[in-house]
C-alpha cells in the first residue's frame, strides 16, 4: 500500500521517537537525520546494538530497550536488519514506522513492507524525513522536486 | 571566569564544527564555554551568562534571500532578554551571506542591547581573523 500525506504527517506530528541504525559517524545520513530531528527538538533516541553513546547521548541496544517507550520508530538499517526491527516494534506497541528510503532501498524491501503490514504497523515507506521537513537545504528540495516529477511523491490521503 | 555559551543550529555539520571551534579558542583563553545545539540548549539558561554565541547555517538561495532557518528563529523566540552580555553571531555559507546578519539580528530585537561580532567561515574553520574578532569581543587574550 502506498505511503500517504497524512500518514507522513502523523508521524511527523509525533513527539518520542526511536531512530534505528544511527551511525556514530557524523558524515552519515544516518547521523545527520538523526540530528536534525534533535535540533528540531523532537525527544529522539539513538539505537544501535554497537554502542551505549553516540555524542554523549544514550544509545539503546534494541527498540525494546528503550524507556520509557516511544511512539514512532524511524528505521535506518538495511532491509535485513529492519525485518527484526519491525518484530520489536510490534513487541513494544509502537504503532507507527518509517522505513527510510535511501539509495538502494535502505530499510525499505517487499520483504519489510510485508512483516510491517503483517504487524498491523502504520508505515512509511521508501521515503526519506528530509523531504517533508520544512526549510531543509536545497538537496532535500531538490529530492522532493524529482519525486514529484517521476509522480512517486506521496498522495494526500 | 567568563562564561560563554554557544548555541548552534547545523544542518550538515558545517556550523557544529565552527561552534566547537569557537567553542576551543575561548576555552584557550581561559573562559568556561558550553557548545549547545538548538535542540538541547534550554533557552531560559542563557540569562546570566557573560557571552553569548549564536550560529546557524545559511539558508537561501546561494545569493539572495539568506535566513537562518526555522529551528534556529523558534529557539531565539524564546530567548530571554541578554542585555548586559557580549551577544555575537555566527554563520557558514556556500557563496555569499548576504542578508544573513541582517535576517538573525531582526530575530533578536529586542533582546540584545549589542550585536557587535559577526563570524562566518565556508568550511566551519575559525580563521586567524575570526580568532581576532572573539579576543577583542570577549575580552580576552
Amino acid at each position: 500500500m502506498a505511503t500517504t500525506l497524512k500518514q507522513i504527517d502523523d508521524f511527523l506530528a509525533l513527539k518520542r521517537i526511536a531512530a534505528v541504525g544511527v551511525s556514530r559517524d557524523p558524515k552519515q545520513i544516518s547521523h545527520t537525520l538523526w540530528q536534525e530531528l534533535r535540533q528540531r527538538r523532537y525527544d529522539v533516541v539513538a539505537v544501535n546494538p554497537a554502542t551505549t553513546e553516540i555524542d554523549g547521548k544514550p544509545c539503546y541496544a534494541s527498540v525494546r530497550d528503550v524507556d520509557p517507550p516511544v511512539d514512532g520508530v524511524l528505521i535506518m538499517t538495511t532491509a535485513a536488519v529492519a525485518e527484526q526491527v519491525l518484530e520489536d516494534c510490534a513487541a513494544v506497541g509502537v504503532h507507527h514506522v518509517w522505513l527510510y528510503g535511501g539509495l538502494g532501498g535502505g530499510a525499505t524491501s517487499p520483504a519489510t513492507i510485508a512483516a510491517a503490514e503483517r504487524h498491523g504497523l502504520d508505515t512509511v515507506a521508501g521515503l526519506c524525513p528530509y523531504m517533508f521537513l520544512p526549510e531543509t537545504p536545497a538537496f532535500h528540495s531538490i529530492h522532493r522536486f524529482g519525486k514529484k516529477l517521476t509522480r512517486s511523491y506521496p498522495k494526500a490521503g | 571566569m567568563t562564561t560563554a555559551t554557544i548555541v548552534h543550529r547545523s544542518a550538515k555539520g558545517t556550523t557544529r564544527r565552527l561552534a566547537e571551534a569557537i567553542g576551543a579558542h575561548l576555552e584557550s583563553r581561559g573562559v568556561e564555554v558550553s557548545v549547545q545545539s538548538v535542540g538541547d540548549c534550554d533557552p531560559a539558561s542563557l540569562a546570566g551568562v557573560d557571552v553569548v554565541l549564536l550560529g546557524c547555517w545559511t539558508s537561501g538561495l546561494f545569493l539572495v534571500g539568506q535566513h537562518p532557518d526555522g529551528p534556529w528563529t523558534a529557539f531565539v523566540r524564546d530567548v530571554p532578554s541578554l542585555d548586559g552580555a557580549r551577544v555575537g553571531l555566527f554563520t557558514t555559507y556556500k557563496l555569499a551571506t548576504g542578508s544573513m546578519f541582517g535576517r538573525m539580528r531582526a530575530a533578536l530585537a529586542g533582546k540584545a542591547d549589542r550585536i557587535d561580532l559577526e563570524l562566518k567561515s565556508r568550511d566551519g574553520r575559525l580563521s586567524d581573523a575570526g580568532r581576532r574578532a572573539l579576543d577583542r569581543r570577549v575580552g580576552v587574550g
